[in-house]
């Protein structure tokens, strides 16, 4: 029997994590959901119509849950659906994780619940050396059973046929003979896959990590790669569009204000946008590979002694990897770590990885620098040394909860099939361009009418006349003790916050030359860009999943680490002397009182 | 002796699992980490924070906490 509610029938997809649940959902719906070979990809219920075979149905994916005992936050979501909605399951099987899974599934079926099961993968299974006795496993159970490959149209249409002629009938299960695994079941044999003998064996497992990891970033970042060279063609047509579009307009005698609003502001925007979509696309990319391929886990699993120092498990590995794309992301994908603690800690890092708005920042500020190269080094090595003060300070001595310890699959190598990439790298950059690049573009928009406008709403000759200018003048304290007192450079500040690409967005917008700045207060400006508070869009990503407080926390502990770090790197630069000097000072007193506290007790 | 100072390419049977976290606990199981059920270490635990072993066709990467945990014996040979 089926749930019919106005003709609409409710499947639910369910299984173990890395099952295929997901490639299922896709296939009944015609979606276009995540799906990886890692434990976590799918991290929330989705649910559509679809129509099969004449019939309305609602179908539901949820998030792997190993049993009916949840461990994670995403875990628990699922057993939730599992037990409280009613309608059928689909329970999808990895065949050779098909003991482990029955065990749940004849719970499910003794508390009534209306179940197929759908056994995945079971070529691969039988490769190795497996067999499973279907007709038996029918028999112990008394429900449908069908076996197959779930992501192709033959292994799809079977599931819809099961469902479509789904009958209810009161189980009647065999426990005795179900209990004796060898009655349906025959172990496959493992032998391991030479990729495993590399990943993981203790002399080559870690440089091929890091190769993994330079190859990952090379294809979105590198000169060669994909992200770099798109960048490059996609500015360079906005580029021309821009002189073209200035000359139709000069033409058609258009104000200044229109002409400057279209030129600076709307192709200005996208300009801004085309410096890092494709190398953001060009992550999402490379980070479905390896999440098709199988290698993901094996990423957790090689991080997890340097993550376990900082409080956090090697599960968040892949989180602080989306952070180079964007911090919303990097936040939304925490979703997978064991509980609130653990995605505050992920949080405190995310929010100081240079994502993909913060990279072209640094870059056109670093272009004012007698030695770029050097320059950005010296930036990045400090926020690495405030993302380690952060792990090992902050998320040690206020998040003290202690981390669940590592416990994962590692899941077996598969070839990343090029349609469920692409499909994967469609999804995730449709999404970043509907979320974030529209933000970023009507930033951009706002931040070029406010520096072409004057308080009195006329067009501003100069940027000197400008709202945007006026506004940088009430914060241009905050850029004082960096060596900088103007305007321009303290507004831009404020469109950082709204995002990250607003600070380059505003620069562009009134034609920064980089004149003011002298290396100490271009270093000490620099620094608070890619330090101080996360952007809007993250900040409500954090207050979304994580809470409202700690997003308010975040915001202000990365604007006063921002601000204290970039005073006191202008001040050792210009002063050194006296700075170190003073700097001694203090650190020799902090640690005579703890001697001397020491003393008393 | 523990899991986390198994060596590596050798079978083991689980003796006692000593673990009190219930999140945890329900893991093992999920994975088929039980007492009695051999498991084959594929990458033992020592200088590392992590070691990998094979259970059920599963491989299974387990922190060394939890390992420290589990009570094994070499599969077939008695004490070691």
């Amino acid at each position: 029997m089926v749930t019919a509610m106005n003709n609409l029938y409710k499947v639910l997809i369910a299984g173990q994590p890395n099952s295929g649940k997901t490639t299922v959902y896709n296939g009944l719906t015609g979606s276009n959901e995540k799906v990886g070979n890692w434990h976590g990809v799918t991290t929330a219920s989705a649910s559509k119509m679809a129509k099969i075979m004449g019939k309305n149905y609602l179908i539901t994916d949820t998030p792997g849950a190993y049993s009916l005992n949840p461990v994670t936050l995403e875990e628990t979501e699922a057993v939730n659906k599992i037990l409280n909605e009613r309608g059928i399951i689909v329970y999808v099987i990895e065949a050779k994780t098909l003991p482990s899974a029955i065990k749940t599934v004849s719970s499910l079926l003794n508390s009534g619940k209306k179940i197929i099961i759908a056994v995945n993968m079971v070529k691969e299974f039988i490769s190795s050396g497996g067999k499973i006795n279907f007709s038996a496993l029918k028999n112990f159970l008394n429900c449908p059973v069908i076996h197959g490959e779930f992501n192709t149209i033959k292994g799809i249409n079977e599931i819809k046929k099961a469902i479509n002629s789904y009958v209810y009938r009161k189980p009647q299960i065999n426990e005795k003979l179900l209990e004796k695994v060898s009655n349906y079941y025959t172990f496959s044999t493992y032998k391991q896959t030479l990729l495993d003998k590399i990943t993981l064996n203790k002399i080559t497992a870690i440089p091929f990590f890091i190769l993994a990891v330079a190859v990952t970033f090379y294809i979105a970042f590198g000169r060669y790669g994909i992200g770099v060279p798109l960048s490059n063609l996609l500015s360079q047509g906005f580029s021309l569009l821009n002189d073209k579009l200035t000359v139709i307009l000069t033409n058609a005698n258009v104000s200044k204000f229109v002409l400057n609003l279209v030129t600076n502001g709307v192709v200005g925007a996208l300009t801004g946008v085309a410096c890092f979509l494709p190398q953001t696309a060009s992550l999402y990319l490379a980070l479905a590979i390896l999440e098709q391929s199988g290698y993901a886990s094996r990423l957790a699993y090689l991080s997890e002694g340097l993550f376990k120092r900082g409080g956090l498990s090697g599960r968040a590995i892949f989180s602080i990897f989306m952070g180079f794309g964007c911090t919303s992301v990097s936040i939304l994908s925490s979703g997978g770590l064991e509980n609130i603690s653990a995605r505050k800690k992920s949080a405190l890092i995310s929010g100081l990885i240079p994502c993909s708005a913060k990279i072209p920042v640094i870059a056109y500020l670093s272009s004012f620098s007698k030695n770029p190269f050097l320059f950005t080094i010296c930036i990045y090595l400090v926020g690495v040394l405030v993302v380690l003060f952060q792990l090992f300070i902050i998320s040690k001595k206020v998040l003290n909860k202690p981390t669940v310890p590592l416990l994962i699959e590692l899941p077996p190598y598969r070839i990343p099939n090029p349609r469920i990439v692409l499909k994967s790298l469609l999804t995730d950059a449709k999404g970043f361009i509907i979320k974030i690049c529209t933000v970023i573009f009507v930033i951009s928009l706002t931040a070029s009418l406010l520096s072409s406008v004057t308080p009195t709403l006329k067009y501003a000759n100069t940027f000197d006349n400008s709202i945007l200018y006026y506004i940088g003048k009430v914060f241009s304290f905050i850029t004082v003790p960096m060596g900088v007192n103007d305007a321009r450079l303290s507004a831009s500040i404020i469109a950082g916050f709204f995002a990250k690409e607003g600070v380059l967005s505003s620069l562009l917008s009134v034609s920064f030359n980089g004149s003011v700045f002298t290396t100490a207060s271009l270093f000490a400006y620099t620094i608070f860009v890619f330090l101080y508070s996360p952007c809007i869009v993250a900040l409500y990503t954090v207050a979304v999943e994580i809470g409202k407080s700690f997003a308010i926390k975040l915001s202000i502990l990365q604007l006063v680490e921002g601000l204290i770090i970039s005073y006191y790197s202008y001040a050792i630069i210009k002063y050194t002397a006296i700075t170190i000097t003073v700097t001694l000072f203090i650190i020799t007193v902090i640690i005579l009182i703890k001697f001397i506290k020491r003393k008393k007790i | 002796m523990k899991l986390n100072l198994a060596k590596q390419n050798k079978s083991y049977k689980i003796l006692k699992i000593e673990y009190n976290m219930p999140l945890i606990s329900n893991r093992l199981r999920d994975l088929g980490i039980v007492e009695l059920a051999t498991i084959t270490v594929i990458r033992e635990g020592k200088n590392n924070a992590c070691l990998i072993i094979l259970v059920n066709e599963r491989l299974v990467a387990v922190s060394n906490e939890i390992a420290s945990k589990i009570e094994v014996t070499l599969n077939g040979n008695g004490n070691e």
